[in-house]
Order: structure tokens, then C-alpha cells, then sequence
């Protein structure tokens, strides 16, 4: 006797024995069968640096092939992973740690222009209101949003990693003092070090996360002329950026559902290097005199005049030669 | 009735009819597992379906790509200003790293490698392989690698920071500079072994000296790509 049951108990058995796709495979629905076909990425050669992401209760990305600053894997800060003897300690790239994924942006907008590859897929460019005035002060407002699509909408979510080196940093330092006896004015111009970055952050290179990469901001002339610039004291480089794909129609924060695509920007291993160190021995501050002396007269003024040319040029090249930007280049 | 679903509905006492029957064959022909580009599928009658992979991850084997194998290391060749270390090893004498002799032949004491040691490692359980390049007192060019002035070596210590290696001397008195190539890794708590070895650099390299900006300071060793 056949029964019912055996028949359902059949069902269940095809339902796991289903095929599902998986980072290294796709699964393409055929006539005759599911056709299985493994992914090769990056014509089968992983670079330092490239990364991948998975979702295992919750989005998380790793490393696969640590990159190396100065021949030492970078420290992943907040990220646990615990030795052989069961100690925890902060991981490392070469520990291939599984970093959760904890904050995203929505690209799109001014500065964060969304792929051509994920417009195609049927994401949309942010809502955007169309306004424009006629001749007798009309206003026209066109709402983009009403706008047809035949693709079904997609969320897009992105996060970026960058690495972080720390450095010494240097501002001006101008003093004024008042020449007493004269009405004239005594300039020093100092340079002043700060190593807080260092101290607090040691000299190994950091794998860090963020929404949106923010490259270190470079002081203008009269910003470090005028000692009015405080340097980050660190050297950032974009590493890659972490898109998740909604499916068709979806709304809600990334999920098991959605797909994850990586854009890497470094291949290589690096070097850093910040072209100026902290001296053992502070420089003396140059020091410059401005105004009339006193009155004495043309001859003492000239004399000032030449020797504040002198020192102006000493400035310019101090000031050119003391940049603390640092570079990054192959190892 | 449609869809596997269907079919696990069915309770007991339920007749099955031949739109079951029917709907089952069309399942398992549409779950039969195909083998696509790379992949090798054999079904093996009551016990299940095993899936093998021709897939091979493409080779790249650039300079200095290291592979250690039990307590030695050997390295892709690679060059430092066109010239290309020398090293001895426990088959043979001092001999290029590319295992040829200067008339192309392969040497008879074939590819030397670099004897690694427990011994060399910081408390974080690095070390590193680098090249070491020894200069001239005078001008600061390289030395001969006929000569050992180019070779491998394995060190606990990191001599380079901030895109420099510092100067330094050797027992002999010749001033030097490493630049590392290699990382071996193994965890901190661990004494002995020789760990993993991932990879630092992969290009050939070009070297000047730097020497030093005051007197009675060290000066440094600039290798760059």
C-alpha cells in the first residue's frame, strides 16, 4: 500500500536536497536540472587586501588575504579573537578576523554617486525635487519621485575600511613679543610637535571601519603659516567598499536576503612613510623683527627689511620642508 | 496543485493520486545536480550525489614569493638593482637564489634555501625574511653578491620603520641594511615552531643609501619599487 504520508515525506526529502549557492558557487535553474558552477574571482588570484563579505546571523566581512604596512599586518580595533590557551586579544589581519559589518550609508546624493552597475540592477538616485521659477515669479515644483520604472526598486547600503597610520604631527607656532624701548614688534615663528595620536594609538597600522571613508584633511599655506591647523596625526588609505543589494521590492536593514558586492581599491602590500620625524633636539624658533625701531630712521629700517627677507625665505622653506603628511607606497 | 508545498500537506488518510506521483518525478528531475565548467558530479546509487572541483586558483608567482617547506624557506628570485642575491646553504656554497650558474646552467647544488630558526622570533612571535644589502663604506652602492654583500637572512627584530632601514653593522665591521620580504607568524604564547609564512613584498627593488643628515647619526637604506 502506498501511502499519503510517503508521499509527503518524499517532499520534504527534494526540499533539502536542494541545491543552494554559496560565496565560491551559483546555482542556475534548468529544464533539465540545477546546473552548479563555482566562481572564480579575480581571474583566481587573491590579492593582499581582498575582502569578502557573508552573512552569519548578521553581515560580517573579512580579510582573506591579510595586506601588510611595513611588513607587519595591521591590528583590527574592537574586533576579539581569542589564542589557543583561550586568552583574548585584539585580532589582527593574519588572524582572518570576522569583522560585523555595524554601520552603513545609503549611497547617493552629492559626493557618493551610486555605480552604474547598481542603477542598472534597479536601484534608484535619491528622491530629488525639480523646482524652477518663471518670469513673473511662479513657482514650478516637478516631484522627480512620480517618476516610472519598469525595474522593481533595490536598497542599496554601503560601508567602507580603510587602514590608519599613526604619525607625528606639526603646527606653527607664532609668538609676539613686545620689544620694550621700541614700537616695534618681536616675531617668533616656532613649530610646534604633537605626538598624541602616537602615543595613544602605538605605531601599528589600523584596519578600521566607517560609513564614508574621509580622507585626512590637508592644511592650506596661511593654515600653517598662521598656526591655526591641528593635523589628525595619521595617514589614511581607502582599502575597499562593502555594498549590500536588497532583493526586488525589499524594505528593512540588510538581511540574509540581500546580496553583497565588494569594490576593492588596493592590490598590493605597502610601505608608509612620513617624511619628517620629531627631532631629538627642538629647533630655535625664528625670530624676526616688524615696525619702526624707535624712529631711528631709513638706515636701521632697510637694515630690518634685509634681514626679514632672509628670515621670510627661511619660513617659506621651513614650512615647505615640514610637511607631516605621510605616503603610502609598495612594499 | 503545483508546487513541492503541495505535497507536504498531505496528511494521513489523504489519497494520493497521480497528480502526486506526477508532481514528485517532475521534482527530483528539476533538483538532478548537473555538472557546469570545473565541476565533476557522481551519483553513487543509495548512498547520494558527491560533487569534486577541477578548480585551481590561478598561479602567480611573482619575486620573492616565499614557500617554506619544514624548517626551510625558498623564494621566487628576485633582484635588487638589477643583481640578485646569493646565499649557502647546507647542500652548498655561496650560490645565486635562482639555483643557475653564471653560464645559465642549473647549478649542482640546485635552488639554494634559507634554514630557518625557532630562535628568531619577537614576543608577538614574528619574523620576518628579508634581503639584506651591504654597502660600500665609501659611496654606498651595494656590494657584490659574489661576495655576500647580497643575500637572505632571517631576523626577530625590525630594523625598518617609516619606509627606512636603518644602518647597521655586522660583526665583520660592513655596514647594512634588511628589507623584509617575508613574514612568518606564529602564535605569541608558542615557543617553538616556525608558524605561517605570508607574503610582504612582490616586486623587485631598487636601493640607495641615505647617509646621515648630522654628524654622529645613523643614516638609512631606502629600498623602493
Amino acid at each position: 500500500m502506498f501511502e499519503a504520508t510517503g508521499v509527503r515525506d518524499q517532499a520534504y526529502r527534494l526540499q533539502d536536497a536542494r541545491l543552494l549557492a554559496s560565496a565560491s558557487s551559483r546555482v542556475i535553474e534548468t529544464a533539465e536540472g540545477q546546473l552548479l558552477i563555482l566562481i572564480e574571482d579575480d581571474n583566481g588570484y587573491a590579492h593582499p587586501w581582498i575582502t569578502k563579505a557573508h552573512y552569519a546571523g548578521g553581515w560580517k566581512a573579512r580579510v582573506v588575504v591579510p595586506g601588510m604596512v611595513n611588513g607587519l599586518d595591521p591590528r583590527v580595533p574592537g574586533v576579539e579573537v581569542k589564542d589557543s590557551d583561550g586568552t583574548k586579544r585584539e585580532a589582527v589581519l593574519t588572524d582572518s578576523p570576522e569583522i560585523p559589518l555595524n554601520t552603513f550609508r545609503t549611497p547617493g546624493g552629492e559626493g557618493d554617486k551610486i555605480l552604474d552597475v547598481f542603477l542598472a540592477l534597479g536601484v534608484r538616485e535619491p528622491k530629488t525635487d525639480n523646482i524652477s521659477f518663471d518670469a513673473l515669479g511662479g513657482v514650478t515644483i516637478v516631484d522627480e519621485s512620480q517618476a516610472t520604472n519598469a525595474t522593481p526598486p533595490r536598497e542599496l547600503r554601503a560601508v567602507d575600511f580603510y587602514i590608519a597610520k599613526s604619525r607625528a604631527t606639526f603646527a606653527a607656532q607664532v609668538t609676539l613679543i613686545d620689544a620694550s624701548g621700541t614700537s616695534g614688534v618681536i616675531v617668533d615663528y616656532g613649530v610646534k610637535y604633537d605626538t598624541s595620536t602616537l602615543d595613544r594609538e602605538g605605531t601599528r597600522t589600523r584596519f578600521m571601519q566607517t560609513a564614508k571613508f574621509q580622507p585626512v584633511r590637508k592644511p592650506t599655506l596661511a593654515e600653517r603659516l598662521f598656526g591655526d591647523f591641528q593635523d589628525e596625526g595619521e595617514d589614511r588609505l581607502h582599502i575597499c567598499t562593502v555594498f549590500l543589494l536588497s532583493p526586488p521590492n525589499s524594505t528593512g536593514e540588510p538581511d540574509a536576503s540581500w546580496t553583497a558586492y565588494v569594490q576593492n581599491h588596493v592590490f598590493w602590500h605597502l610601505k608608509h612613510h612620513a617624511p619628517n620625524e620629531v627631532p631629538a633636539k627642538q629647533p630655535d624658533p625664528i625670530r624676526f623683527h616688524s615696525g619702526l625701531a624707535g624712529g631711528l630712521g631709513d638706515l636701521v629700517i632697510n637694515q630690518y627689511l634685509a634681514l626679514n627677507n632672509d628670515l621670510s625665505a627661511q619660513i617659506s622653506a621651513a614650512v615647505n620642508n615640514t610637511t607631516p603628511e605621510g605616503q603610502f607606497c609598495l612594499q | 496543485m503545483s508546487s513541492l508545498n503541495d505535497l507536504t500537506q498531505i496528511a494521513e488518510g489523504d489519497y494520493v493520486e497521480a497528480a502526486h506521483i506526477r508532481l514528485l518525478a517532475e521534482q527530483h528531475i528539476a533538483r538532478k545536480i548537473l555538472p557546469g565548467s570545473g565541476v565533476r558530479v557522481q551519483t553513487i546509487p543509495g548512498h547520494g550525489t558527491r560533487i569534486e572541483s577541477d578548480h585551481q586558483p590561478a598561479v602567480f608567482d611573482h619575486p620573492w614569493k616565499g614557500k617554506k617547506a619544514g624548517a626551510n624557506a625558498t623564494l621566487m628570485p628576485g633582484l635588487v638593482n638589477t643583481l640578485m642575491p646569493w646565499l649557502a646553504d647546507t647542500k652548498g656554497p655561496l650560490r645565486p637564489m635562482d639555483g643557475l650558474t653564471p653560464e645559465g646552467e642549473a647549478h649542482p647544488k640546485g635552488v639554494p634555501s634559507l634554514a630557518l630558526r625557532e630562535d628568531l622570533f619577537d614576543a608577538e612571535g614574528n619574523s620576518w625574511i628579508v634581503v639584506r644589502a651591504y654597502r660600500n663604506e665609501t659611496d654606498g652602492t651595494l656590494l657584490k653578491p659574489q661576495d655576500g654583500g647580497l643575500t637572505l637572512a632571517q631576523v626577530a627584530k625590525r630594523t625598518w620603520e617609516n619606509g627606512r632601514s636603518i644602518d647597521q653593522e655586522d660583526v665583520d665591521g660592513r655596514h647594512y641594511g634588511d628589507e623584509p620580504l617575508c613574514l612568518l607568524r606564529r602564535p605569541a604564547a608558542q615557543k617553538k615552531g616556525l608558524g605561517k609564512l605570508y607574503q610582504v613584498s612582490m616586486f623587485h627593488k631598487k636601493h640607495i643609501f641615505l647617509p646621515a643628515a648630522e654628524k654622529g647619526a645613523t643614516g638609512s637604506h631606502l629600498f623602493y619599487v
